[in-house]
């Protein structure tokens, strides 16, 4: 077994997450532009103001000159080089931001963390705090306080810590709700089991962990705090002459917008760079940092479903070149080619067969060219009207892709060739519109997981309603769904229907919900049904009676079945024929019977003898007893 | 017989709903479970979700403050209202948790994983060859240490989960459904694997799990859990070869049996015994009110 050789994937090597989010970072075009107009926006405020020719104090000669060589943003009334003026407002205006932006991240992540990892008492306190302090409107009480100020005129320092202690509790906010879900997990118990005091899991634990949403937000923060004190400085509640800071530049030249726009537009512009720079970065950071935007986006409308006309060879921007390819993948190209007589044969061959198969999958291969690993290789199989067949293998083992190949829904990225006939209608290029009369009509489908495929805001009663009339295409009764309804929940075994009718996914028990599930999929009397592991996430009582009610409804609209598990044992009395699974391919086939008591592959020997048994007693012990 | 190592009396769970503007209910997640077991012996804990089996797990190792009842490790009464009491016990027990994903940090390197425990606990002695006795423990190169959890399957994180909780060499180790999410031939390695560990270092497991196929597969002696209450207890032979319980018989009737002719048989008996209803005939006896 691989299990115990350390299979690292090609490309990733022993990089840690951050290594991970740097490369995704390096790789986005806006994630390097915002970064270098940031750090040269940053330098420039830094060193620009002892390079440049002036100062933001020298008065020049030059009154009101529009841009030129010697003053390239050109002067003020006064005489003021605007450049000067702009590095030092840009100074100012960042020396703020940082100086905002460094305590409140200190004391919002440590509000966070404290009230999220302890809750009760103390989350209370500090929250309660957090909303008091957003019920203070800030610029109000920023200018107030600039105001009462206003002899001495406000510093630097005193203005940043009013906006630091206002602008604190929206980190705090952040961090608790993800420190919150951070405690629920079993790493955190395991480290309580260990004896750790609270401080050093809060440290070591809870606060690596937040991390990366608390870099997003600080470039957020400062963002903010740059137009915090822009606003403030322009109502005149911040930075006061002779300094300047780019709020008060663009205060100050506010009259003279028509006349002199240069003194106008040059620190507005600054202003505008910077903060949507510093977004645009922190959105940069939240892609490159959040594992989930890796592989498979799945709200992503701009996706296409990999279709077999695609697939014909054609120079194409989105081919692997040849070198990159693994060995083999070419094939795949070539298949189209080679089958065309081929395939002519074998459907000459079907028709003579009786009965004509249901399903015929031919030569089917799924491809990821982008992550060069091909999940299905190859694979035929045919089914017959009403057969039941397991589609048994390992995770990984491409059968979820062969099903998923099936009913057209594989993920964003993949290539598939080879054909899938149902019917003796080539699924393979068929168009949304075309799909829509197959999928959820012809072809049902269960899924492992009851609820995320029952919708929660819906009750079990506009599940079937939303169904029928998908079907229908049109009104229907809701006296004729309640009746169809009641009768398909009593047929998979639902007490009470008529009372579950009216109830939430969520007050049902994890049975329950997979029942109404299977209700559903014969709604229509589908000819095909695909079960993928739909009882991988029950106890085993109720999977028992999952796998009955399952049977029973497939039994009762006589249709044909794939039944996806890992699990040899479970299938055993449930199906006609077992397919095994490994590495993409179909290693073996055979009768239920035959599988069980003759296994030919070795690694169907393997996958049997890790089957767990009962070790005392025989078989069925329960029931020879009583 | 030898002294017990852990004995448990009473043991009660209960948990109260806050809705606002309603009523709070109770519930009786735990009914005065008592057992007892000593060094080396391996118990099973079998039960549906909902029968109070992780509620018991997690209430003995103080995860959930008891309600009532007593914990009494290696002949010290374990109080579960003072740390000191409570890390003492913690110190000699490992805890395998069921979902590998979630129960190592992903900030952390192996070696940093491994390390935690003896840094929390203090423990004297070279780290570093601890470090690799415990993956060679559980069959993991060494090349494991410096990277992180997501780099390994399931079955590898388990195994990591696994080597966490021995590097104190533990006289209990408790393992909360450890091969449930796991596909049933990386479950089997799991089982084998704990099979060995225990074996050779005679360490106590409790082994807490929906399935009683895997249950007999690794214990001794088997609890069966039903609403909160133990309805069945006894040596694991016994308790698959006479389940006295109607629970126990439909647990054994639920197990498949790689083996169609009598797969066949035993879906069309567990059809007749249960005969299409889902609610069930028998009952539990009233949970006793809390103290």
């Amino acid at each position: 077994m691989s299990e115990t050789t350390l299979a690292a994937q090609p490309g990733t090597g022993s990089a840690s997450a951050w290594a991970v989010a740097r490369r995704r970072f390096g790789r986005d075009p806006v994630a390097l532009v915002s970064l270098t107009v940031v750090v040269a926006m940053v330098l420039a405020a830094s060193l620009g103001p002892s390079l440049w020719t002036f100062s933001h104090t020298d008065i020049t000669p030059d009154l009101s000159q529009p841009p030129s060589a010697a003053h390239p943003f050109g002067t003020d009334t006064l005489g003021h080089d605007m450049l000067a003026l702009v590095l030092r407002g840009l100074r100012q205006s960042l020396a703020i931001a940082f100086m905002v932006a460094l305590p409140a991240t200190l004391l919002g992540v440590a509000g966070g963390v404290v009230a999220g990892f302890r809750g009760g008492l103390v989350d209370n306190l500090i929250m309660r705090l957090v909303d008091l302090i957003l019920t203070i409107p800030s610029m109000a009480l920023a200018s107030f306080l600039g105001s009462r100020l206003r002899g001495v005129g406000i510093s630097t320092f005193t203005l940043s810590m009013v906006l630091a202690a206002l602008l604190w509790t929206s980190m705090a906010r952040l961090v608790r709700g993800i420190s919150l879900s951070i405690r629920q997990e079993l790493y955190i118990d395991a480290a309580i089991l260990m004896g750790a005091s609270h401080p050093r899991i809060m440290a070591r634990h809870v606060l690596p962990n937040v991390l990366d949403q608390v870099i997003v937000s600080i470039t957020l923060l400062v963002g903010t705090a740059v137009l915090s004190e822009s606003g403030l400085s322009f109502l005149g509640f911040g930075i006061r002459p002779p300094d300047t800071s780019l709020g008060l530049l663009v205060s100050n030249a506010k009259d003279s917008a028509m006349t002199r726009p240069w003194t106008f537009y040059f620190p507005g512009l600054a202003i505008i760079v910077f903060v949507l720079a510093i977004n645009f970065l922190g959105e940069s950071l939240r892609r490159a940092l959040n594992p989930h935007r890796v592989t498979n986006d799945h709200l992503d409308r701009r996706r296409r479903r990999p279709r077999a006309d695609r697939l014909q060879p054609r120079p194409s921007r989105l081919q692997p070149r040849p070198s990159r390819r693994r060995p083999g993948a070419g094939a795949a190209a070539a298949v189209p080619v080679d089958r065309s007589t081929a395939v002519g044969v074998e459907a000459a061959e079907a028709v003579l067969a009786d009965p004509p198969p249901l399903l015929e999958i031919d030569q089917l291969s799924v491809e990821f060219p982008a992550e060069r690993v091909r999940a299905v290789d190859q694979l035929s199989l045919r089914l017959a009207p009403g057969e039941v067949v397991a589609l048994v293998g390992e995770s990984g083992s491409g059968k979820t892709m062969t099903v998923s190949a099936v009913v057209g829904l594989l993920p964003v990225g993949a290539r598939l060739s080879g054909r899938v006939r149902f019917q003796g209608r080539d699924l393979t290029a068929l168009d949304y519109d075309q799909w829509r009369a197959i999928r959820g009509s012809q072809i049902s489908i269960i899924l492992q997981d009851p609820m995320t495929s029952l919708n929660p805001v819906l009750t079990v009663f506009r599940h079937f309603h939303e169904t029928m009339q998908a079907l229908s295409e049109g009104r229907v009764a809701e006296a004729e769904v309640r009746q169809r309804a009641v009768e398909l929940m009593r047929a998979v075994g639902i007490t009470r229907a008529e009372d579950r009718l009216h109830q939430y996914p969520h007050e049902l028990s994890g049975g329950m919900r997979q029942r109404v599930v299977i209700a559903l999929a014969i709604v229509s009397r589908p000819q095909l049904i695909i079960a993928d592991e739909p009882t991988t996430a029950l106890d085993v009582t109720v999977q028992a009676r999952v796998l009955d009610s399952l049977d029973q409804a497939r039994a009762s609209v006589g249709a044909a079945m794939v039944f996806i598990t890992h699990d040899l044992a479970l299938v055993a009395g449930l199906v006609d024929r077992v397919l095994v699974m490994k590495d993409g391919r179909l290693v073996e086939a055979a009768p239920v019977d035959d599988i069980f008591a003759r296994p030919q592959h070795p690694y169907t020997q393997t996958l049997l003898s890790k089957v767990p048994r009962l070790r005392a007693g025989t078989a069925e012990p329960a029931v020879d007893h009583d | 017989m030898t002294e017990p190592l852990l004995v448990v009396e009473g043991l009660t769970k209960h948990f109260w709903t806050h809705r606002p503007f309603q009523r709070r209910s109770v519930i009786h997640a735990l009914c005065g479970a008592s057992f007892a077991m000593t060094a080396g012996q391996t118990l099973g804990v079998v039960g549906e979700s909902g029968s109070g089996k992780t509620t018991l797990l997690r209430t003995v190792l103080g995860l959930h403050q008891p309600t009532a009842g007593t914990v009494v490790f290696a002949g010290q009464s374990v109080d579960h209202t003072k740390r000191s009491s409570q890390r003492a016990f913690w110190r000699r027990v490992g805890v395998v948790f069921q979902d590998p994903f979630s129960s190592l940090d992903p900030r952390m390197t192996v070696s940093d994983i491994l390390r935690e425990p003896l840094s929390v606990a203090q423990a004297p002695g070279p780290v570093e060859p601890a470090l690799r006795e415990a993956l060679d423990e559980v069959q993991l190169p060494t090349t494991a240490l410096r990277r992180f959890p997501h780099e390994f399957s399931g079955g590898q994180r388990q195994r990591i989960a696994i080597a966490r909780a021995l590097m104190l060499k533990p006289e209990l180790i408790f393992l909360d459904e450890p091969v449930s999410s796991l596909d049933v031939t990386i479950q089997a390695e799991i089982l084998e694997l704990l099979n060995d560990i225990q074996r050779q270092t005679q360490t106590a497991l409790v082994f807490v799990s929906h399935d009683l196929a895997v249950v007999s597969e690794t214990c001794d002696r088997v609890l069966v859990m039903f609403g909160g209450q133990i309805v069945e207890a006894g040596p694991t032979a016994q308790v698959v070869g006479q389940p006295r319980h109607p629970y126990t018989q439909e647990l054994l009737a639920s197990v498949p049996t790689p083996d169609p002719p009598a797969e066949r048989a035993r879906i069309r008996r567990r059809r007749q015994l249960f005969a299409g209803e889902q609610e069930r005939t028998w009952s539990l006896p009233e949970c006793p009110a809390p103290l």
